[in-house]
């Protein structure tokens, strides 16, 4: 059963009085209670996407498709209605988890402000809800962390503190946009055990944004494999690292694995950059950039 | 915005003396003359920071946690911005009663039954040499006075601003 399903969603900027693609024809259907991962390289559209999910894309971005969620199309609804289905419906955390939180106000007043502006909680029971979901992203001492401000906390806490706010009204889906990159990797392991442990022990569903194989391979029960505004390639986890059918796929593993083992020279996948609208308007002058067929390798979803 | 640097790029004292002059001299004159003045140096303060806010990742959290703009903006940026606004609100404050005592010094300020610092100061002038000090009182006053709200205004910083707050 898919809770979340983007059907030919194309997302295009006006860049210099042109209109530019920067995601185009997407489909992907995200299921309930699953962990699905996107990796793609950057500026493949990734960000944009899931950012458009919650109608946060920049106002100048014209958003075509669909974008389906609880019987009703996203793109479709008012701002209001689509304010009430943030943070409550659908909530996403970001890669800053050191500018992420307001630093004016506790812990506690942030984490029970989604609560009581979207249940209707009052303070005293937001607060104390606010309690558990510290329990739940297991920061200790928690009725001491409540009182506290954001630069008492380390880069980590913070990010469980984010990861406790978006998942405070207890949403459908959780978009977690890179939400490992800017921590040190020790930290990065712990957030992710815990995304991994949360994932099991709550209903919901975990879209996770990366471009690091390992994670993937650790946490998503399917990928989506995103190139140059396309998804290029969605399979179960399992499938895809047994045998990936897409060259760009095919590339990232090889890069992953061999390149790192042997310490041989990486092999830069061909015409890697034709997303960025400089690297095309160069390739068409240099008509040099090789091209690969974008359809060869679907897996059937 | 643009209203506001028009007004900004009037003197003080020439906007003052101008809105006195048109208006006439009463209270109400006097405070519509000084916040005419004020404001838009606020407005200029105000508006860096609040710029700068808005593009902070916590203000996109709080978008993708669903509060509207209205909310993210009184209870988001505005507490943020306010350190910076209440240490020059101390500040304007002094000023603001330089700007009635210098309009009451050159006689356009409020009519003599009422008693202003300025106008105290004014009237001590005709007879400086003979007694000095009823000139100087009401000058100490307004030296206290203006000293005082400067020191409010960083006590409030560091009392608002939490990382200065002290674990």
């Amino acid at each position: 059963m898919s809770v979340l399903s983007i059907e030919n969603l194309s997302i295009a900027f006006p860049i210099g009085g042109q209109s530019y693609k920067a995601v185009k024809n997407m489909t992907l259907d995200v299921n309930e209670n699953e962990t699905l991962c996107i990796v793609g390289e950057s500026g493949c559209g990734k960000s944009i996407t899931a950012l458009s999910v919650l109608g946060l894309q920049a106002e100048v971005a014209k958003v075509t498709g669909k974008i389906n969620f609880g019987g009703r199309n996203l793109l479709e609804l008012q701002d209001n209605e689509m304010e009430k289905l943030r943070g409550d419906q659908i909530s996403m955390i970001f890669q800053e988890p050191m500018t992420s939180l307001n630093p004016v106000y506790t812990i506690g007043r942030q984490l029970a402000e989604p609560l009581m502006y979207h249940k209707g909680k009052s303070e005293a029971e937001a607060l104390r809800e606010a309690k558990t979901l510290l329990d739940l992203v297991r920061i200790p001492d928690a009725a001491a962390r409540l009182k506290q401000f954001p630069h008492q906390l380390s880069g980590g806490m913070r990010q469980r503190v984010m990861i406790a706010m978006g998942l405070a009204c207890k949403p459908r889906v959780l978009i977690a946009d890179e939400p490992t990159t800017a921590l040190d990797v020790t930290i990065q392991a712990q957030v992710l055990n815990l995304l991994i442990s949360i994932r099991k022990e709550q209903q919901f569903s975990l879209v996770l944004i990366t471009h690091d194989l390992g994670v993937v391979a650790n946490i998503a029960d399917r990928v989506a494999v995103m190139y140059a505004g396309e998804v290029v390639e969605t399979a179960p986890t399992d499938e895809l690292f047994a045998a990936p059918r897409h060259p760009y796929t095919q590339a990232l593993f090889w890069l992953a694995c061999h390149a790192r083992i042997k310490r041989t020279r990486s092999r830069p996948f061909p015409g890697m950059c034709r997303q960025s609208i400089k690297c095309q308007r160069d390739a068409v002058l240099r008509h040099d950039a090789p091209r690969r067929p974008l359809n060869a390798g679907l897996h059937p979803t | 915005m643009r209203l506001m640097d028009v007004l900004l790029a009037f003197p003080t004292l020439i906007t003052g003396l101008l809105i006195v002059a048109v208006l006439g001299a009463s209270v109400t004159n006097i405070i519509i003359a000084i916040v005419t003045t004020i404001v838009p140096n606020f407005a200029r303060v105000a508006r860096a920071p609040t710029i700068a806010l808005k593009e902070r990742e916590f203000i996109e959290a709080g978008r993708a946690l669903g509060y509207s703009d209205i909310r993210i903006m009184v209870i988001h940026i505005f507490p943020n911005v306010l350190g910076d606004v209440l240490v020059l609100a101390s500040l304007w404050a002094a000023y603001a009663i330089r700007v009635e005592a210098y309009l009451s010094f050159i006689g356009l300020g409020i009519a003599p039954p009422t008693p202003t610092l300025g106008g105290m100061i004014r009237q001590g002038f005709d007879s400086i040499l003979d007694a000095p000090w009823v000139t100087i009182y009401p000058s100490l006053v307004v030296l206290v006075i203006v000293f005082s709200l400067n020191l409010i205004g960083d006590g409030l910083r560091d009392r608002i601003d939490p990382r200065l707050r002290g674990g």
